[in-house]
């Protein structure tokens, strides 16, 4: 069976259980036929419970912070919080040394917490108005440092969504290269343990750090003109990373990591799919007189050119491999768009969509029936009312999309047939 | 060895929170005090609650400075005694000698010296603005031999 149908049948299964529409015996005989550990699936749930649990509890000791108990002693505050933080996290060991591992984790999510809060307090309680971005990279830094101790991917994703917080706020400075680390050593502990959160994690992190870079180096808020080339080389950038995603999901499942196989290939989905949508919308302005746009093979020349070219052929020569042909074509048609984009400007828009149709297409082909749907219709939705005015124009493209699904749903028939 | 580890990571954090304790408070306890005009208003920080923003005269860097540094770079304002207020004499990029002086770090065009925030309640936070736009205010400083400050208290005047 499918790993997607496995997944879906073994929450069924619990449900229809706890409903009482099906007795333990039944629908433990139903799981051992597809090879479903149900009562991992039952112990998955409680976990994510207990940690959404504890995530509305440290909110509610940072509101607590925010209150300014000014009445209170410095140090009955710290001493406070740090004692909070000392108990949570020896809590969490003792737990963790009678076997109860599923608690100690959440415990040590909670910790986490607890530590930035004890960074909060303390540059409140001394008025530390500057570099507060210092306090979070620490925060970033002793997080990591128990979460690689508990070797646990889900202390890893919150430590990582720590990181990206304190790469984020540093923007304003600079680009910080250091994130490389954090990111290198999440990506060694999702070899060690398998995570969707951490894959999911980790894709955007990878996924942000470009931009911001790219951004950077593009001096992205000083004129209109270097926007519109910025943004540009974003989608095109983020097209090719998403279809680089999809195609290590492949490698992965090879490998039979399959938690990070289907995590990649939603994240890489569902940004893929997004960005196009966006560049569908707002890339073609009816203002393309920028000259650098319209030289096509600059983007090429470019450090994000070449890493365009580096995602687009990996990812063609790894769905060929995996002789996902209909996907590889996609990567082909990304290899050259950078070039087309940049020849055909004034059409770009016209360009993102019949990309979106097949995209649409192709994923109705490979069982993703929901989103491809979904694609063509907003693609369908946004040509109508923004090309509305130049019935000819889009009347030629609804006529191409028409085609478009018809040839893809032909193959299919075809290929059914054939089976 | 597993359990080992993890103690060294909680104790870590322990201790690095003892750092910061001790970076935040120095300042504090060795500085000289001073006193520079300010004014403030009414933000809020979304993870420590409520402060007010200080304004200092002194905040504005020169355009010439501006210009040529990228955010970031490590500035010194030398301050100089004018009956019992300290206020700016210049801005340079090597530590002034038997000067006391303020660190600060260059954003756009104005140089952050870490004495931008103060910590209170909210009802507290509009009183003192009100009370502040009326009479005018200071704000005492505790700063370091290497220019880094805190802020004690602020003062109506």
């Amino acid at each position: 069976m499918f790993f997607l149908n496995k997944n879906f049948l073994a929450n069924e299964l619990v449900k229809w259980r706890n409903e009482g529409l099906l007795d333990r015996v039944s629908s433990e005989k139903i799981a051992a036929r597809y090879d479903i550990d149900l009562q991992n699936v039952s112990d998955k749930k409680s976990f994510i419970l207990k940690l959404i649990a504890y995530l509305f509890l440290a909110l509610s000791l940072i509101t607590l912070v925010g209150a300014n108990w000014e009445e209170m002693p410095r140090a009955v505050r710290l001493l406070i919080i740090i004692s909070i933080l000392a108990f949570v996290n020896l809590s969490a060991l003792f737990m963790l040394k009678n076997g109860r591992e599923s608690m100690a984790i959440s415990l040590f999510f909670l910790g986490n917490f607890c530590y930035g809060i004890a960074i909060a307090l303390i540059a409140q309680i001394y008025h530390l108005g500057e570099h507060m971005l210092n306090g979070v990279l620490l925060w970033a830094v002793g997080a990591f440092i128990l979460s690689i101790a508990t070797k646990k991917s889900i202390l890893i994703t919150q430590s990582l969504a720590i990181a990206l917080l304190w790469f984020l706020m540093d923007i304003e400075l600079r680009v910080s290269h250091e994130f490389l680390i954090f990111m290198a050593i999440s990506f060694y502990m999702l070899l060690k343990d398998e995570s969707k959160a951490l894959t999911v994690m980790l894709f955007i992190s990878i996924f942000v750090y470009i931009i911001c870079n790219m951004a950077n180096l593009s001096s992205f808020e000083f004129s209109q003109f270097m926007w519109y080339i910025t943004i540009n080389q974003i989608v095109l950038i983020g097209l090719s990373y998403s279809l680089f995603g999809i195609s290590l999901s492949l490698v992965a499942q090879k490998f039979n990591k399959i938690k990070i196989a289907v995590a990649l290939r939603w994240i890489s989905l569902i940004t893929g799919i997004v960005i196009l949508l966006f560049a569908m919308s707002f890339i073609s302005h009816r203002n393309y007189d920028y000259i650098d746009l319209n030289n096509s093979l600059a983007f090429y020349g470019r450090i994000y050119g070449v890493l365009h070219i580096v995602f687009a052929t990996f990812s063609l020569i790894i769905l060929a491999q995996f002789k996902r042909y209909y996907v590889a074509i996609i990567a082909l048609f990304l290899l050259f768009l950078p070039f087309g984009i940049g020849y055909f400007f004034e059409y770009s828009n016209a360009i993102y969509s019949i990309l979106s149709v097949i995209t649409g297409a192709v994923l109705i082909k490979q069982d993703y029936l929901k989103l491809g749907l979904s694609t063509i219709f907003i693609v369908a939705n946004v040509r109508y009312f923004d090309l509305i005015g130049d019935y000819i124009g889009t009347s030629l493209l609804f006529l191409l999309f028409a085609v478009i699904v018809l040839v893809v749903s032909r193959n299919k028939k075809a290929i059914k047939n054939e089976s | 060895m597993r359990v080992k580890i993890l103690i060294f990571a909680i104790i870590f954090q322990i201790l690095s929170l003892i750092a910061m304790l001790a970076y935040a408070y120095a300042p504090i306890y060795f500085g000289k005090e001073i006193k520079v005009d300010v004014t403030l208003y009414d933000p809020r920080d979304l993870l420590r609650g409520n402060y007010v923003s200080l304004n200092y005269d002194f905040s504005a860097l020169p355009i010439k400075y501006a210009d040529l540094q990228k955010p970031g770079t490590k500035i010194y304002l030398a301050l100089k005694d004018i009956n019992g207020t300290y206020v700016k004499d210049e801005y340079n990029f090597v530590k002034p000698k038997n000067q006391i002086f303020l660190t600060g770090r260059i954003y756009g065009n104005r140089v952050k010296f870490g004495i931008e925030a103060f910590f209170m309640p909210i009802d507290k936070a509009l009183q003192i603005e009100r009370d502040i736009r009326q009479k005018g205010a200071w704000a005492i400083l505790s700063v370091m031999d290497n220019g880094s400050a805190r802020i004690k208290e602020i003062v109506l005047k």
